[in-house]
């Protein structure tokens, strides 16, 4: 069973007085297996942050299913759907999202906190992961005190400490400088190696060509795939930038 | 580009920041005519020609001043927090372009609108509340109301150029603050993060000094005096105290709350104690603020309150009867020919008492060397004024048949404690039988901590004590000899009679037989209109020094509210991304809302408790003694304060919602 299964899912937003329909998913199905790292791209309007929030449990699609290790996502209650993110989910966001009011260590520690943890596990989970990421001496540090590519490295702590089943990263390098992306690039394809399942969303190339299968979102539905296998990255940025150009002329052919 | 161009754009500005703008030009207005109808109350000739209307005159010329002051600092305080807010706007107009003197053309133009309007407004309510204010203190002092409708020229201009002067003074800040930043650091004065608070533990030690050396100068002191000269320092080491801790204790106190991991680390702990540590590093000021002005609030109302509602027992001490002829005399023989004289004074002016009280006594004031021994003529602040009386006096005046052996005395005695029932008064020892209540005109009252009224079996007792005393005074003051005081007090059904200068005279012809230093002439009425002129202007100071203040603090707690709405609004966003469910963000949110909002009324609430025994001293020596009842006026006004502050919450802590939610509808 895959890890998670995306079956006909649809998004459409209604604006206020119901006169103006947008869809934003017409038919979406793909499934990640366990330890993949996916990428989905596309362009902006394409539906993939509305795919991501969906995926999140921010957002509730209007007809399809989710399952993730084979719970169906729709059907859990909203008073427990926080609990559930915090426990299954991991974030990463392109704006970092840390809390300027803690330092870096609390910010790693917040979803454990949340979930009630004594201080000593927390203390426990938190070197392991920290020393991964090379961010040890950023603990007494607050956020507004550290770079882009460490702040982004902070938020991958607070991702990965619950040890969830599944990271989800939404435009994880476009706030980075080139050195900054290369690392954090770097930092996910070495969690993988390690069991983590990660999907990300992003328009950078650069960053897709670093995961194991990309797949091209248009017009709300998946439109193609590609499965990096044995290419190198330069290789796979090739192939990605082919495909994206292929996407853009069809649009052009269909006026 | 053209000058209506820049007009526009100050009305638009005005416009798009209406949450801001609008309660500073409500505040500017209402001061304004604050201002207007204070000025124009102390120049009214119509209050100075009612009797005793000299003292509410002085006051509200006291009055005039504060509201000046408070008009200035205030109206700057709000306008430099609007330009801080919208530093980043004045930054992208830089950018775009806009050169300084063009910017400060734009700031001219909305402070020129601000001042129109409070001027507008401001004047044209003021001229309207005016006359009912004017009325409202005629009520105050029981007088009969000449009606007619006035506008006070001078009021008008003195409030005009007043106000036009603060406004300069903004302007210029505003200029000064505009052309002293760079555009680039403009435009980021948003977005720099707020720097973890440090704990300073040593300003928290002082602020901690200050407040509990206030509080142990209220506790302490005992007597009136010292309370008046302790008072001012007493209030000052509070407000510091005060001040220091909401900016810096309470930050030391978070920072040791995150030191105890295991009470740091739970879910509700954790968030609230993080926020509310930048939360007082950002709010310190505008909480001690709040903090200040509600104290003040409570002590002005309460204390003048009191002292208004008090006004019967006070000027029942002093004057006890309806009419009281006072003559003071050195030979204590001369006391039957005196009484004898002001007895046909009294039918000669026509008045036909019903009752007549009289008696004479020796006033000294004595100190004691121990407990109950008062053996030498002090006049320090320790003293107790005697009044020393004879059996045969207090038995006719009382319609009583007391009797005393030799060394017997009565003793009525307020706010000064008797340990046993001996009194050693100048070297005789007498044993004490104490009164439950005697009442007869002490014009000591108000002067001192504490009084005693003591009746001796014997003129001999009284003429004794003379002996004694006589050295002793001449000792500390050459020139200064004591005399004896003969009394007498009629009620009657007339109680119209004023005191003019005619009865005085004609009661100094009446005592033209005996040799006397001075004899003056007093009636209730006019005593209790005095004091009720003087009270009426405490009160009234009171009121409106109180609703000034209120208005200040419902401004500075919307202000802070609303920029908490703005900070809140991220920090909810990213909570809610990270995992938390809306209730309990809804949950910590609001926790912190209402700690950070009652701290300072529950701060006022000890202010007031520990103010409470100096003020009670205070008010003694304006004839208050009643603290029970200064109790219950206290209480009542907390009470009501606090439902008050209760409404202003709900108001404001909706405009915050508002905004904490905004970003739900984007």
């Amino acid at each position: 069973m895959s890890l998670l299964e995306v079956k006909n899912l649809k998004k459409t937003y209604t604006s206020k007085l119901g006169l103006m329909q947008v869809k934003a998913l017409t038919n979406v199905n793909f499934s990640v297996e366990k330890g993949e790292y996916v990428a989905i791209m596309g362009e902006s309007g394409s539906g993939k942050t509305t795919l991501l929030n969906i995926l999140a449990a921010l957002d509730r699609p209007t007809s399809g299913s989710i399952l993730l290790n084979g719970q169906e996502l729709s059907k859990i209650k909203d008073a427990k759907l926080s609990a559930f993110r915090r426990q299954h989910l991991g974030f990463v966001f392109q704006d970092f999202n840390l809390l300027d009011t803690f330092n870096n260590q609390d910010n790693i520690f917040l979803p454990l906190v949340l979930n009630n943890e004594k201080y000593r596990t927390m203390k426990h989970k938190l070197r392991p992961v920290v020393n991964e990421l090379g961010i040890s001496d950023l603990m007494k540090k607050f956020p507004y005190e550290c770079s882009g590519g460490q702040k982004q490295r902070v938020a991958i702590a607070r991702a990965l400490i619950t040890d969830p089943e599944l990271v989800l990263a939404d435009e994880p390098t476009g706030a980075l400088d080139s050195k900054s992306t290369d690392e954090v690039l770097r930092l996910f394809e070495k969690i993988n190696e390690q069991g983590q399942t990660i999907l990300m969303v992003t328009h950078s190339v650069k960053a897709a060509s670093h995961a194991k299968r990309v797949l091209f979102i248009k017009d709300g539905s998946v439109f193609h795939q590609i499965y990096r296998g044995e290419r190198g990255y330069d290789e796979m940025f090739e192939t990605i930038s082919e495909t994206l150009s292929l996407l853009a002329r069809e649009d052009g052919a269909h006026v | 580009m053209s000058k209506a161009y820049y007009l526009r754009m100050a009305g638009q500005n005005l416009l798009k920041n209406k949450k801001t703008y609008i309660p500073f030009i409500l505040t500017s207005t209402f001061t304004t005519m604050m201002l207007y109808m204070i000025i124009s109350l102390s120049g009214n000739q119509g209050i100075m020609n009612i009797p005793g209307g000299g003292y509410m005159t002085m006051m509200l010329g006291l009055g005039v001043v504060v509201v000046e002051l408070f008009v200035l600092i205030f109206l700057f305080y709000t306008n430099s927090f609007l330009l801080k807010r919208r530093k980043k706007e004045f930054g992208l107009y830089s950018v775009l372009g806009m050169e300084k003197k063009h910017l400060a053309r734009v700031i001219f133009y909305e402070l020129f609108f601000s001042f129109l309007v409070s001027i507008a407004f401001g004047l044209g309510l003021g001229i309207l509340l005016d006359k009912l204010l004017f009325l409202l203190v005629l009520k105050m002092l029981d007088t009969q109301v000449p009606l007619g409708f006035s506008i006070s020229v001078k009021a008008l201009t003195q409030t005009f150029s007043y106000i036009g002067l603060v406004y300069i003074v903004m302007f210029i800040y505003g200029i000064v603050q505009v052309s002293l930043a760079n555009p680039i650091e403009l435009l980021r004065s948003g977005e720099v993060a707020e720097k973890e608070p440090k704990a300073k533990w040593i300003i928290t030690l002082l602020g901690i000094v200050c407040l509990a050396s206030g509080y142990a100068i209220s506790i302490s002191i005992t007597n009136p005096i010292t309370a008046m000269i302790f008072f001012f320092l007493a209030v000052i080491l509070v407000i510091v105290g005060t001040y220091l801790l909401f900016v810096s204790g309470s930050i030391s106190f978070l920072k040791m709350l995150e030191k105890n991991k295991a009470y740091y680390y739970k879910t509700n702990h954790f968030l609230s104690v993080s926020n509310m540590k930048f939360r007082m590093k950002q709010n310190g000021v505008s909480l001690g603020n709040i903090c200040i002005l509600s104290t003040m609030v409570l002590v002005m109302i309460s204390t003048t309150l009191s002292l208004w509602t008090g006004l019967n027992e006070v000027v029942g001490t002093y004057v006890s009867n309806d009419y009281v002829v006072k003559v003071t005399y050195p030979d204590f023989n001369e006391q039957d020919q005196i009484a004898q004289d002001v007895q046909n004074f009294w039918n000669e002016e026509g008045f036909s008492p019903q009752s007549v009280r009289q008696c004479s006594y020796l006033k000294v004031s004595l100190g004691a060397d121990q407990q109950d021994r008062y053996d030498h003529v002090s006049f320090d602040q320790n003293a107790v004024y005697f009044r020393f009386m004879t059996l045969d006096d207090y038995n006719t005046m009382e319609g009583t048949n007391v009797t005393l052996a030799p060394n017997e005395i009565l003793v009525y005695s307020e706010r000064v404690n008797l340990e046993g029932d001996q009194l050693s008064l100048l070297g005789q020892d007498y044993q004490v039988r104490p009164l439950d209540s005697f009442d007869f005109s002490n014009d000591t009252a108000q002067f001192i901590n504490g009084y005693m009224d003591v009746i001796l079996p014997n003129k001999e007792d009284i003429l004794r004590i003379k002996e004694k005393v006589d050295p002793m005074i001449h000792e500390i003051y050459p020139e200064f000899s004591v005399t004896y005081t003969y009394l007498s007090g009629i009620d009657q059904a007339d109680k119209d009679r004023s005191v003019t200068s005619e009865l005085d005279a004609a009661l100094g012809a009446s005592l033209k037989n005996v040799t006397f230093e001075r004899a003056n002439f007093y009636s209730r009425q006019e005593t209790f209109k005095e004091y009720k002129s003087f009270y009426a202007g405490f009160l009234f100071i009171g009121i409106f020094l109180s609703l000034l203040f209120i208005m200040a603090m419902i401004l500075i707690m919307y202000y802070k509210q609303m920029s908490e709405g703005y900070e809140d609004q991220k920090r909810y966003e990213i909570m809610q991304n990270v995992g938390l469910d809306e209730k309990m963000i809804k949950k910590t949110i609001n926790t912190q809302v209402i700690t950070v909002f009652f701290l300072p009324l529950i701060v006022a609430g000890i202010h007031i408790c520990f103010a409470f025994p100096i003020i009670s001293k205070l008010l003694l020596l304006l004839n208050l003694t009643n603290t029970m009842f200064f109790v219950l006026v206290t209480l009542a006004c907390f009470v009501l304060f606090s439902m008050l502050y209760v409404v202003i919450y709900w108001f404001t802590a909706k405009a915050y919602y508002k905004i904490i939610s905004s970003r739900e509808q984007n």
